[in-house]
Formats: structure tokens, C-alpha cells, sequence
């Protein structure tokens, strides 16, 4: 799947043994233009996502403000990420940037949970709801 | 145009900021004829009296090398004519313990080059490269005693040769990319360093890569083994003459980092903007060892090199540290690779660039982390400057996990010099490109401070004389 937008949010869920191919595609191509792609995902067992994400700012597209943020969080085994990030920019008078992030749930804020008694399945549960709201 | 004030820049500032552009007559022994075939690959073993099995290495990989088709991704390398370039060129006899023995004409080089001044005070061995083979070799006594190898390639090749057959091409195959075929086919000079266990050298090596004559190409070659508990730092220079056409320099390293070691190996490239530079350099770390890259890209026409560092034992640590300044006509496709193999490993890639004068500069990098690599961290900053509209600025990074119990951050940033930044420096009495300057040394500079402290000097000194009249 190819979103070309230069706004985009999204939160999803790599369910077991899924696969899941996402890229997105911003081009800032006018003086003056602002965008910001973010994508959450969770990556359950056995579950593939790859991710690409392309910030392209043309000639003369001057004042321009783009941002990527691709965060993922592997939780079951063997689940896999592939992030790709990229930049192009042509133009000298903007702010861009990327940030892409891979990992696990902390264990530390598993054991916080766990000690105020709840189950070590609806610790994770409540951790992963917050990651993608 | 300035956004703030008139430059000054009265007498147009027609400073070459290249000094080390000047050329010496040419004066060699042995000249291949241009072009490359499979005569040309064994005239090369054989001049070097090499054993069968570095002349059947060497044919091979001629055959990899014209299997391979160019690669397509990254910078444009369709101009290369690889007919045009002389592949061998011999210029002295023997390498030299002493620059008195050294051919004036060369040893003037290296003396313009500040080479036998710094290896007085700072370093602990020198080898210079001209052409194609090394013309001067140093390696203080202490050093040698302890059982420390620093020698040229093919010196090593028949003198150390359970070393060189156990690692030589171990970790860059041939069969790698067609750069890496070509060097292996062709390769000439190089440096060959082994450090025996539990020794840290304290003072850095050093390698000197001159090109002199137009359309050469040069294909040096370095083996660094670091044995357990051993450091060392490995540094490497290199400039080239101004011509209107082109060089090539081709090379490919490979570093072995053993249990607990740490090697750090400094690059300066500073190649005049008619050298194609197509470097492959790989280093392998096992358990508790360290390997650093610093890397700075100043010159070139097109450079290709993604330093690489695969990390086989546990808690091996990687860094990468790059610096790449693109100016006219330059596109500096520069990044860094991590591969963790193993639990527990680290690595820490930091890449910072420069494009101005409609210079283009891409940061391209992997890092994977294998099934298995447990508890493997990483982090990686790109943040590029671009200083005026004509210039470009990339980013292609990949990130491939295949382990969930694993850390990964990235992130990157373009911008321009800030106006308040400037402003507040041109308040406080400097010039616009004076300021300008100043910000961009500011941004390099956790970079520089790793350089050895004669290179920060010339790096900061370069980067001032890109600048110089030309930006606003």
C-alpha cells in the first residue's frame, strides 16, 4: 500500500503471522507547506511490517516543515520490523526530519504493573493501548 | 545573496582552496598501458614475484570483476571508462626506511604534504603510497620489538604468509561488489598491520595515499588484525593532483577486531575533484571488542563508501563516526553499515553533513540485527546542513530487525544555518561568512574532536576556505 499525502497518522496492528508492507510518500513541491506522517504500529507474533516512509522537498519549496515518525514495537516472538526512512531535499530554506524507533516493551514498566497486581498478559495489553493512542 | 549584510569580498577571493593540487614530473619505473585485461592482471602478480595462488586469486576475481554489472543504485558512476585508466604504475624500486633514499621528486610530495614533519612528533609508523606501491615504510623500534607488523601488502604477502592466506579476502570477498573484484585483481600496495595479543599501541599508525599522474588508478589494499586485548589506531591520509580527467581509487579494507580488542581507524579523504573514490571497508568484532570508524569526506568527484562492522561475539561494540562536506560538483554518497549477529551487541552510528556550492551529500546506511542478537541495541543521528538552494541533501537509511528483543533508534534532520544564530554572531562584531563558519564548525564538531589534533586543525582550516566568500 502507497499513501501519498504530506498528513497522515496512523496506529496499527501486525496481527499473528501477518505480513504487512506500508510506505508513505510526502513530496512538498510549494513554498510554505507543512506535514507531519506519524505511524504506530505493534507487531504480534510471528508477524512481518515493513515500513517506508520518503520526505521529499523539491527546488524552491522554501519555508517548508516536514517530519516522519515511524515507531514500532515488537512484542510477540519472532516478530519482525523494517523501517526505512528516507530524505531528499532540494531545498536549503526548511526543517526536516525523521525519526524511526524498533523495540520491546520495557520490562521495568511490565514489573510496575505486575507489582499493582495485574496479570503479566493485561500489563502488556494496557502497555500496548497507550503505545497507540 | 547575503540575508543579512553585504559580503565582503572585495578582491574576488580566487583562492584554490585545493592545496594539494600540484603534480611532479613523472618519473617511473614500470607504466602498465592503459586499459585492463587478463595480461594486465598477470604482468601485475608477476612483477611482484607473488605465489600461484595470489595469481589465480587475482584472475578469478578479474573474471568476477567483468560479470558484474555497475551498480545502478547511488551515485552515477556511468562516466567511468575503465580503458582509460593505467592500473599499474611503478614508481621506485623498493620501499625506503629513510626519506633520504626516497626519489626527490617524491619525497618533495610528501614534504609539501607535511608527512616526515608530523611523523617526528605524533606518530608511531608511517607508510606512504605513491601510485601504486609503497615508497616509504617507518616503524619506531619499540613497536617492532613488541612483535608489532606494519608493513606494505605485498611485502606481507610473501613475508607473513600463514597470516595472509588465513585472513586476506576473508571478510571482502571478491565476489562482493564489482569494486571489490576490481581491487582484488588488480591491487597494489596497501598496508598490512597485526598487533599481538595484549598490546595497546600507543601512538597511531599512519598510511599516506598519494595519486600523481592523470587517469591512474589506484587500488591499494589493507589487512589489520587486532589480537586479543590489543588497540590500535590506524590512521590513513589521501589527496590527489588537479587534472581535467578522471582518476580512480578503488580500495578495500578489512579489519579483524579479536575477543576484548579495540581498533580505531581514521579516515581524512581529501581527494581533488576528479578522483572517483569506491572504497569497500568492512571490520569484523568479536566478544567485548570495539571497532571505530572516523570518517571524513572532504574531497572527490563521487565517492561510495559505507564502512562496515559486523558484530559476530558478545557485547562486540560498533561506531561509526562521518563526517562528508560536498561542495561544486561533488556528490558524497557516504554511510555506514551495522550488522549484529550476536547478543548484547551496540553500535552508535553518527553522520553529520555539509552540502554547499550545489554539492550534493546522501547519508545511506543499513543496520540489521540478526534472529538471535538478543538484547542488541542501536542508535543512529544523521543531521545534514544545506547551505544555499543549488545544494542537495539525502537520506536512505534502513533498519532491519529481525529479533524482537531489541533496541533500534534513528533519527535525522536537514536544515540551514539559523538566522539567529547568525545574527547574534554578526552582533557580536563577525563577518557573515566568518559566522557561518563558525556554526558549521560548531556542527562538526563531535566529529572533529575525535580526529588526531593535527587533522581537526586542517579540517576546521578546509572548511573555512570552502566557505570563504561563497556562502550567504
Amino acid at each position: 500500500m502507497i499513501i501519498q499525502k504530506r498528513n497522515y497518522k496512523k496506529s496499527l496492528v501486525v496481527e499473528k503471522d501477518q505480513i504487512v508492507d506500508l510506505e508513505t510518500v510526502s513530496v512538498f513541491d510549494k513554498p510554505g507547506q507543512k506535514g507531519e506522517v506519524e505511524i504506530k504500529a505493534v507487531v504480534m507474533e510471528n508477524g512481518q511490517l515493513n515500513l517506508r516512509g520518503m520526505i521529499k522537498i523539491k527546488k524552491k519549496a522554501n519555508n517548508v516543515e516536514a517530519f516522519l515518525r515511524q515507531k514500532v514495537l515488537l512484542v510477540g516472538k519472532n516478530s519482525r520490523a523494517t523501517a526505512i526512512p528516507e530524505l531528499e531535499i532540494e531545498s536549503n530554506d526548511v526543517k526536516a526530519s525523521h525519526a524511526a524507533s524498533i523495540g520491546r516493551i520495557n520490562e521495568e514498566e511490565i514489573f510496575y504493573l505486575q507489582s499493582r497486581g495485574l496479570s503479566r498478559v493485561e500489563a502488556q495489553n494496557m502497555i500496548i493501548k497507550a503505545f497507540l493512542s | 545573496m547575503s540575508r543579512f549584510a553585504k559580503v565582503k569580498t572585495a578582491e574576488k577571493f580566487e583562492l584554490s582552496t585545493y592545496k594539494y593540487g600540484f603534480s611532479m614530473p613523472e618519473n617511473y619505473v614500470f607504466k602498465a598501458k592503459k586499459g585492463l585485461n587478463e595480461q594486465v592482471v598477470a604482468m601485475i602478480s608477476k612483477m611482484k614475484n607473488e605465489p600461484e595462488w595470489m595469481t589465480i586469486f587475482r584472475l578469478k576475481a578479474y573474471q568476477i570483476f567483468l560479470g558484474k554489472p555497475m551498480p545502478e543504485w547511488g551515485a552515477d558512476l556511468s562516466d567511468i571508462d575503465f580503458n582509460d585508466i593505467f592500473y599499474y604504475l611503478k614508481p621506485n624500486i623498493k620501499t625506503e626506511k629513510s626519506w633520504d633514499d626516497v626519489p626527490s621528486e617524491i619525497k618533495d610530495t610528501y614534504d609539501k604534504l607535511g608527512i616526515p614533519e608530523a611523523e617526528k612528533d605524533y606518530l608511531g609508523g608511517v607508510k606512504a603510497q605513491y601510485e601504486s606501491e609503497v615508497v616509504y615504510g617507518s616503524l619506531q623500534k619499540k613497536y617492532s620489538d613488541m612483535g608489532i607488523i606494519f608493513c606494505s601488502m605485498d611485502e606481507a604477502v610473501v613475508k607473513y604468509p600463514e597470516l595472509v592466506t588465513e585472513y586476506f579476502g576473508k571478510l571482502i570477498p571478491s565476489g562482493d561488489n564489482k569494486f571489490a573484484a576490481l581491487n582484488s585483481a588488480v591491487w597494489s600496495g596497501g598496508s598490512f598491520v597485526y598487533v599481538p595479543k595484549g598490546i595497546k599501541v600507543d601512538l597511531p599508525l599512519q598510511a599516506y595515499f598519494r595519486i600523481n599522474s592523470a587517469n591512474m588508478g589506484q587500488f591499494e589494499r589493507t589487512l589489520i588484525i587486532v589480537d586479543e586485548d590489543s588497540y590500535v589506531h590506524y590512521v590513513e591520509g589521501c589527496t590527489a593532483p588537479i587534472y581535467s580527467t578522471d582518476s580512480l581509487h578503488a580500495a578495500v579494507v578489512e579489519v579483524f577486531v579479536k575477543k576484548g580488542a579495540r581498533c580505531r581507524y581514521t579516515t581524512i579523504q581529501n581527494w581533488s575533484t576528479n578522483v572517483y573514490n569506491l572504497v569497500t571497508k568492512r571490520a569484523k568484532v568479536e566478544e567485548n571488542g570495539t571497532m571505530e570508524w572516523v570518517d571524513g569526506n572532504l574531497g572527490s568527484k563521487i565517492t561510495m563508501k559505507y564502512p562496515a562492522v559486523v558484530l559476530a561475539g558478545r557485547k562486540a561494540h560498533g561506531e561509526i563516526l562521518s563526517v562528508a562536506v560536498a561542495g561544486e560538483g561533488q556528490h558524497l554518497d557516504a554511510g555506514a553499515k551495522c550488522i549484529h549477529l550476536a547478543p548484547d551487541t551496540t553500535s552508535r552510528i553518527i553522520s553529520k553533513s555539509i552540502s554547499l556550492k550545489g554539492g550534493r551529500s546522501s547519508y545511506r546506511g543499513l543496520v540489521s540485527m540478526a534472529p538471535g542478537a538478543k538484547g542488541a541495541r542501536s542508535k543512529v543521528v544523521c543531521d545534514a546542513l544545506i547551505l544555499d538552494d543549488k545544494s542537495r541533501s539525502d537520506t536512505y537509511p534502513t533498519n532491519k530487525i529481525l529479533e524482537n528483543e531489541v533496541t533500534l533508534e534513528h533519527e535525522a534532520t536537514v536544515s540551514k544555518v539559523g538566522e539567529e544564530q547568525l545574527f547574534y554572531l554578526m552582533s557580536r562584531g563577525f563577518e557573515e561568512h566568518e559566522a557561518e563558519a563558525m556554526v558549521v564548525n560548531g556542527f562538526i564538531e563531535p566529529i572533529v574532536k575525535e580526529l588526531p589534533m593535527e587533522y581537526s586543525v586542517e579540517l576546521n582550516r578546509l572548511i573555512q576556505l570552502q566557505m570563504e566568500g561563497s556562502v550567504g
